[in-house]
């Protein structure tokens, strides 16, 4: 015989549904209207021709050619892919060593270390970039009479990308590697393999996923940043943050929509990276 | 052997300290510093601590950015915990769509948010300027606060909120009496999270504010002639609650941690 539910039961369970259903939507509405469209209009302006109004819109490719064709725009997003890139490999090898040695830690010297070496992070970009900035005029005042020598250089950039986005890089790859299964590490020694061959055949292939979250979360920010430009490359440098801002400082939104609209291409190309990397999800041990 | 590799990683620890607390000791010691100038210090003062609550020009900007930070914050724990715990009752595939859709403003870097929000504004002729800026912050940062709680709303114990029906609570009843006071902790850290982020934010700011409102940052960044000393003051304030935290964490966690033992 099937048990029917009796309608009270029915009655309550819906009530809970749409209790929880009214609940969550203050929060949906929110990102709809403050997320998915302002996404869908930036879309639509980068396709368009710069109308002031919704209703005398046309379409177009303009905004892409002009990007494409004209040779400083290209100049300069080499450039901030160049030096962002550079930027992120450095804080992946300054990382990923970190992130090794302290999830091998007792337990509070981890927290501790994670929490200082991450401080940053809970200060503004425009102080810290400044702080650089004083660090570099010291040492050009310094060693080379002239508070600015330094300014502007592939370096002082570098070391100032490296230094903001450090956390982001580390973060990651730290929580990725604490909640790794140390089980694993001892049956690779049983099973023979030395101290180099544990890390390259079961923590690096392991960690993957994670080190390339890092490397996006520094590479997006980096490449687009307005901070660092202003401060450590002294206005001589200019980035795609630069042009985007200077796009929509001379009222050109389209063009200035069509370049953000390349770094979303970008955007998504790395996070379909990572979900095609993220195998080993299953092996994660601690997983809440 | 061993003791020479752990040596070599100790080393190498301390140097990555080095290199993320150097900048910010200076940071600390330049608030200090007699002259205007960040390079070469001068002499002992704490006028710039002075300065900081009694300059004009910088009154504004830092009641801005505690507006602007207090109320994104308030209504990014609010969405964020309310949209949590809706999803987590949400079947698979709209759950993961949300959350795809949540990783949005988390992922895409400053300026494209900036831009889209920009964008959005322009398109429904929405004059910039302070209710703007909370705004574009609310956008932005409940993401991060629902990220921070929605994992402990999965946790939650499903017979309890069954028990307090049994017992007669109303819906919210028990929302305010069982499922919150279990959230407390990652509310607490969401919040943390949807402040700093508000508080360091500076691109969006500038693109969803105008020219005519600004924060800390958009204030600074306007600054022709780089940062003064008292901004120096101000990080340093900020800086020394921050340790605070850090070592209530410390004692906390040792406190716990003998407890078990």
């Amino acid at each position: 015989m099937i048990n029917f539910p009796k309608k009270q039961q029915i009655i309550k369970d819906t009530k809970k549904l749409n209790f929880e259903f009214y609940l969550g939507s203050p929060y949906y509405l929110m990102i709809f209207v403050l997320v998915i469209i302002p996404i869908v209009l930036m879309l639509l302006y980068a396709f368009t021709t710069d109308a002031s109004s919704l209703v005398s819109i046309r379409f177009t490719i303009d905004n892409f050619i002009e990007f494409f064709v004209q040779p400083t725009f290209i100049s300069s997003m080499l450039e901030s892919v160049y030096l962002s890139f550079v930027s992120a490999v450095i804080c992946l090898f300054i990382c990923y060593p970190v992130a090794f040695i302290l999830s091998r830690r007792k337990l509070i010297t981890q927290k501790i270390l994670v929490a200082l070496i991450t401080s940053n992070m809970f200060i503004n970009s425009l102080l810290l970039a400044y702080a650089v900035r004083s660090i570099f005029e010291m040492i050009g005042s310094a060693f080379f009479d002239q508070s600015r020598y330094l300014l502007g250089t592939d370096l002082a950039i570098i070391a100032g990308m490296v230094y903001l986005y450090l956390p982001f890089m580390l973060l990651p790859i730290y929580t990725h590697m604490a909640k790794l299964d140390k089980n694993l590490f001892e049956s690779a020694e049983d099973l023979g393999a030395n101290k180099l061959q544990t890390i390259v055949r079961v923590v690096i292939p392991m960690s993957l996923s994670s080190v390339l979250t890092g490397f996006m979360m520094v590479f997006l920010p980096a490449s687009t940043t307005l901070v660092i430009t202003r401060y450590l490359g002294d206005g001589q440098r200019k980035m795609i943050g630069d042009l985007i801002d200077l796009a929509f400082k001379s009222g050109k939104f389209g063009y200035g929509a069509a370049i953000a609209l390349v770094l979303a291409v970008i955007l998504l190309f790395f996070v379909f990276l990572i979900k095609k990397v993220d195998k080993y999800e299953g092996v994660l041990a601690n997983e809440e | 052997m061993k003791s020479k590799s752990k040596l070599f990683a100790d080393v190498y620890i301390f140097l990555v300290l080095l290199f993320v607390l150097v900048p910010l000791i200076s940071m600390i010691i330049f608030s200090f510093n007699q002259s205007n100038s960040l390079i070469v210090f001068t002499g002992f003062t704490f006028n710039w601590y002075v300065d900081l609550f009694t300059s004009r020009s910088l009154r504004e900007p830092i009641l801005n950015t505690l507006l602007v930070a207090g109320i994104s914050t308030f209504a990014a724990v609010i969405l964020g915990t309310l949209g949590a715990m809706a999803l987590a009752k949400q079947n698979r595939i709209f759950r993961e769509l949300a959350l795809s859709a949540n990783n949005i403003p988390i992922l895409s870097p400053d300026i494209l948010t900036a831009v889209a929000f920009f964008v959005f504004l322009l398109a429904f002729s929405i004059e910039r300027g302070l209710a703007t800026m909370i705004l574009a912050h609310i956008s932005f940062s409940t993401p991060y606060a629902l990220l921070a709680i929605y994992p402990k709303v999965r946790g939650l114990d499903p017979n309890l909120i069954d028990a307090a029906y049994d017992l007669g609570a109303t819906p919210g009843k028990a929302l305010w009496k069982v499922i919150l006071p279990q959230l407390r902790g990652s509310i607490v850290a969401g919040a943390a999270i949807a402040f700093t982020m508000s508080f360091d934010d500076y691109i969006i700011s500038k693109f969803a504010s105008g020219e005519l409102v600004n924060n800390i940052s958009t204030y600074m960044y306007s600054q022709s002639h780089g940062i003064r000393p008292n901004i120096n003051a101000l990080s340093t304030i900020i800086i020394f609650i921050i340790g605070i935290k850090v070592i209530l964490d410390y004692v906390n966690l040792r406190n716990k941690k003998q407890e078990e033992e």
